[in-house]
């Protein structure tokens, strides 16, 4: 009896048994039917993603792509975002070089809402500007404005200010021993700011540095428009080591990044001191290993903030102020700490 | 409950046939099930793959109508030919319709908004060919040029935007693509994966459901051949247990049935054959104690044929001579051996045996000059039953050379016939030495050794006497002796089986 009882429960378990795998067998498939859906679902999301609309669309139009530029723009965006714009880093996605004076074309055709230009002194930057404001096109200049034009307004650095800040950091870094001074400016002779700057450098100089009368200080002409050209130039004053300067001030980042490189592989590292512009991870690195004594910190996402905000005043009330200033700090050996990032996102 | 719907669901009514085609189906169904799945899968993703590049084909087609209705303005231009005009509606119309598919919002997609300025661009651009071949018409040639050179431009312009367009779709197309790709290769391993474990998952559940129908069938064979047992049938195997209906339960139910009978059959012919050699077994015993009895008869017959006529001489020598005592003892001798040359093998009256004991013990007394005192006490309606010839005297002589012989009182032997219950009773009783209840149930259950017989004696031993009374009567009480212990004496008593209505003994 016993024995029968085991056979019907050892058929019992064969059919348990069964019936357990074709349960994993169907749990299987299903899970994995599901994950290969997933997967192909994922392109579906690739292409689907939710994009927001907007109400307005600026193009932000440079002379170059750099770091600086990047974070105007990404300031640029983040605040537009947040008020209904989309702020459109002007040719980033084409597949031609467009000149500024070309891009400031396309976008006026393509019927933009709103211009956010890096202007420069010259006429034809001028014309362009004034004709486009006579079709309607509301239009503010960062960082270089182009004087005489009908721009609404324009958002920048007191270059007045930053001239007696660099004068002042020339000073502060001077001894006995310091005789020449260079300043890197841009090639484009036009450019109004750059040499208030250097005149607002000379000013403080003669007024405040009346121990230091020997000082002697020299702007030298930057090759911007060619590719490289600055690089180059930099180069070269290096090369000619007999009269390498004592001190060597940078108007943008681009120079101070290129000085630094060559101070570093000329190995002239104390001999010549170099004031910087701009607050790039680079800089920063150099200046807490000395290198770089001190730097102009811009803040930079401010400044984009503030042309969407101009460009949306302007649109929204008819008026705008007609300059906007954008904070500048020194950054030197006493407060770099506050600026380098975190070592961990630093390891990142 | 279960059990039924258990039984239902497990076919147990089912044919094998039926068993093996369901098998075979439910795996076949799961494997083309999961085949199905799997392929429509790939079919889909292929088909995805089919449409990624669609966007990339458009925007090619958006370029080669633009380009048309440049060259055909341009071509216009030069030629004011009515072809190219017709050219550059057809062109424009078909741009417009083209252009107005494109996106004209704000959106925070590169793509889109690259979408937006080339549609805008477009627009632009359209309007001012459109001015162009007016201030052609109106052959003001400086305005023409002028607008022709900005419709160059924008074209120019709406060129790149549409490359750069393509350029970034394409990217992400082959992004989509290579996404999908993986995920077709992917899901080739899945699918391999999925079909392996889906096979040996079947093979498992064919294992286990064509178990279920082979088992039964095992289980037969093993019975089978615990049955045949190497050349040796055994029979003492418990029925197989029939729990399906199909043919193999069938044939298990034969099987158990045709073991029974087996069974049955065997046993009859076993109870048949042990009766058979009982009765030839009592045939034998018959025969046999006879053929012994006959043999030592005739052994000790050699002699009296001989004795008998030399006694008979002396007999008549001493009548002669006037000894009458001498005739009258070899008188009894002559007798004594008579009895045994005439009654060899019949059954005798009782009084013959009587006489015979009569003449044993007058030659006994003659030789030991009257030592034995001999009594007789006979109920003489008996004299006339049958017995066994030679019973009483091999008794006698047994009494008389074991029980007083040797003993020191006056010997003495007493013959009792008489009726006791449903048998005659033959008692003869000494007062001789005894006889121990071992020596007794020896003699009783024939186990007394040869060497324990005198050598005196006639040779018919008490266990033949015994032996014979046995075949003779039938029955197993023939003959019992008792004692009442040491030199208390004993008395062998024959019992004869008697019928009273004819006076005669049975037989």
């Amino acid at each position: 009896m016993s024995k029968r009882n085991k056979e019907i429960q050892k058929s019992k378990y064969y059919m348990y048994a069964s019936m357990i795998c074709i349960a994993i067998f169907i749990v299987l498939t299903l899970i994995s039917l599901i994950m290969l859906r997933f997967q192909v679902e994922t392109v579906n999301e690739y292409e689907e993603e939710a994009y927001r609309e907007y109400k307005r669309h600026y193009a932000l139009i440079t002379n170059n792509t750099d770091d600086f530029w990047n974070s105007v723009y990404a300031g640029a965006k983040t605040y537009g975002e947040e008020n209904g714009v989309y702020v459109e880093y002007f040719g980033e996605n084409l597949a031609v070089d467009y000149t500024k004076e070309e891009l400031f074309n396309i976008a006026v055709n393509a019927g933009v809402d709103g211009i956010i230009l890096e202007a420069d002194g010259k006429d034809r930057t001028t014309d362009m500007i004034n004709e486009a404001i006579d079709d309607g096109m509301p239009i503010v200049t960062v960082l270089a404005d182009s004087y005489g034009s009908k721009r609404q307004s324009y958002v920048g650095i007191n270059s007045y200010n930053l001239g007696q800040e660099y004068g002042r950091q020339v000073l502060k870094n001077a001894d006995d021993n310091t005789k020449s001074i260079i300043v890197l400016m841009n090639g484009e002779k036009d450019n109004t700011g750059q040499n208030i700057i250097y005149t607002a450098i000379n000013e403080t100089l003669e007024k405040e540095g009346e121990n230091l009368r020997e000082l002697e200080i020299k702007a030298v002409m930057i090759d911007n428009d060619t590719l490289f050209g600055a690089e180059e130039t930099i180069r070269d004053i290096f090369m000619d080591s007999e009269n390498l300067p004592d001190m060597i001030i940078c108007l943008n980042e681009v120079n101070t990044t290129s000085t630094y490189q060559a101070v570093v592989d000329y190995n002239k590292v104390g001999e010549v001191t170099i004031i910087g512009y701009y607050d790039s991870e680079t800089i920063l690195r150099a200046i807490e290993r000395d290198i770089i004594s001190s730097t102009m910190a811009i803040d930079t996402e401010q400044m984009g903030e503030l042309t969407v905000e101009a460009l949306n005043e302007y649109i929204e009330t008819g008026h705008v102020s007609d300059y906007i200033s954008v904070d500048t700090t020194l950054v030197n050996a006493h407060n770099i700490k506050e600026y380098l990032p975190d070592e961990e996102q630093d390891m990142e | 409950m279960k059990n039924k719907i258990w039984n239902k669901y497990k076919g147990y009514k089912l044919t094998i046939q039926m068993k093996l085609v369901l098998v075979f189906l439910l795996t076949s169904v799961i494997i083309f099930a999961v085949n199905f799945l799997i392929y429509m899968n790939i079919n889909r993703m292929i088909s995805r793959i089919d449409e990624i590049y669609v966007s990339n084909v458009s925007l090619n087609e958006l370029e080669e109508i633009l380009d048309s209705v440049q060259s055909n303005l341009t071509d216009y231009l030069n030629t004011k030919s009515s072809d190219s005009m017709e050219g550059y509606y057809k062109g424009e119309q078909s741009y417009r319709t083209m252009i107005e598919e494109l996106n004209g919002d704000i959106i925070s997609n590169d793509l889109m908004l690259l979408e937006k300025n080339i549609k805008n661009l477009s627009e632009q651009y359209l309007e001012m060919t459109s001015q162009t071949i007016e201030a052609k018409r109106g052959r003001n040639f400086e305005r023409y040029n002028t607008f022709f050179d900005t419709s160059y431009e924008l074209y120019s312009y709406i060129n790149t935007y549409i490359h750069s367009l393509n350029n970034e779709r394409f990217k992400s197309n082959t992004d989509n693509y290579e996404i999908l790709l993986s995920s077709l290769k992917y899901s080739e391993q899945l699918n391999i994966a999925i079909l392996l474990i889906v096979t040996v998952l079947n093979v498992m559940i064919i294992v286990v459901l064509t178990k279920n129908i082979t088992n039964p069938l095992k289980k037969l064979a093993e019975t089978a051949d615990i049955v045949s047992g190497g050349g040796q049938l055994n029979l003492e195997v418990e029925p197989v247990e029939v729990r399906s209906e199909d043919e193999v339960g069938v044939v298990t139910k034969a099987f158990n049935q045709m073991l029974l009978s087996i069974k049955e059959y065997i046993e009859k012919v076993k109870t048949g054959l042990e009766e058979q050699s009982a009765l030839k077994e009592r045939e034998l015993m018959m025969e046999t104690h006879l053929k012994d009895a006959q043999l030592k008869y005739l052994q000790a017959q050699i002699n009296p044929h001989f004795l008998f006529n030399t006694l008979n001489a002396g007999a008549q020598l001493a009548m002669m001579e006037g000894a009458e005592k001498t005739y009258t003892y070899v008188q009894n001798m002559a007798d004594f051996f008579r009895y045994n040359v005439k009654k060899n093998n019949e059954s005798v009256m009782l009084s013959e045996e009587i006489e015979l004991v009569d003449n044993y013990v007058y030659i006994l007394n003659v030789r030991f000059s009257g030592e034995i005192h001999f009594h007789k006490r006979i109920d003489n309606q008996f004299l006339h039953v049958h017995v066994p010839s030679m019973i009483l005297q091999p008794i006698v002589e047994n009494a008389i050379n074991y029980a007083i012989r040797d003993i020191t009182w006056e010997g003495m032997i007493e013959l009792s016939v008489y009726e006791e219950d449903d048998h005659i009773t033959i008692s003869i009783r000494d007062n001789g030495i005894g006889m121990s209840q071992e020596k007794i149930d020896a003699i009783m259950n024939s186990r007394l050794k040869q060497a324990d017989l005198d050598k005196n004696s006639n040779g018919i031993g008490l266990d033949n006497v015994i032996g014979r009374l046995r075949l003779f009567f039938d029955r197993e009480d023939v003959l019992e002796i008792t004692s009442a212990g040491k030199d208390m004496g004993t008395e062998v008593a024959i019992f004869v089986p008697y019928e009273k209505e004819n006076g005669k003994c049975i037989k």
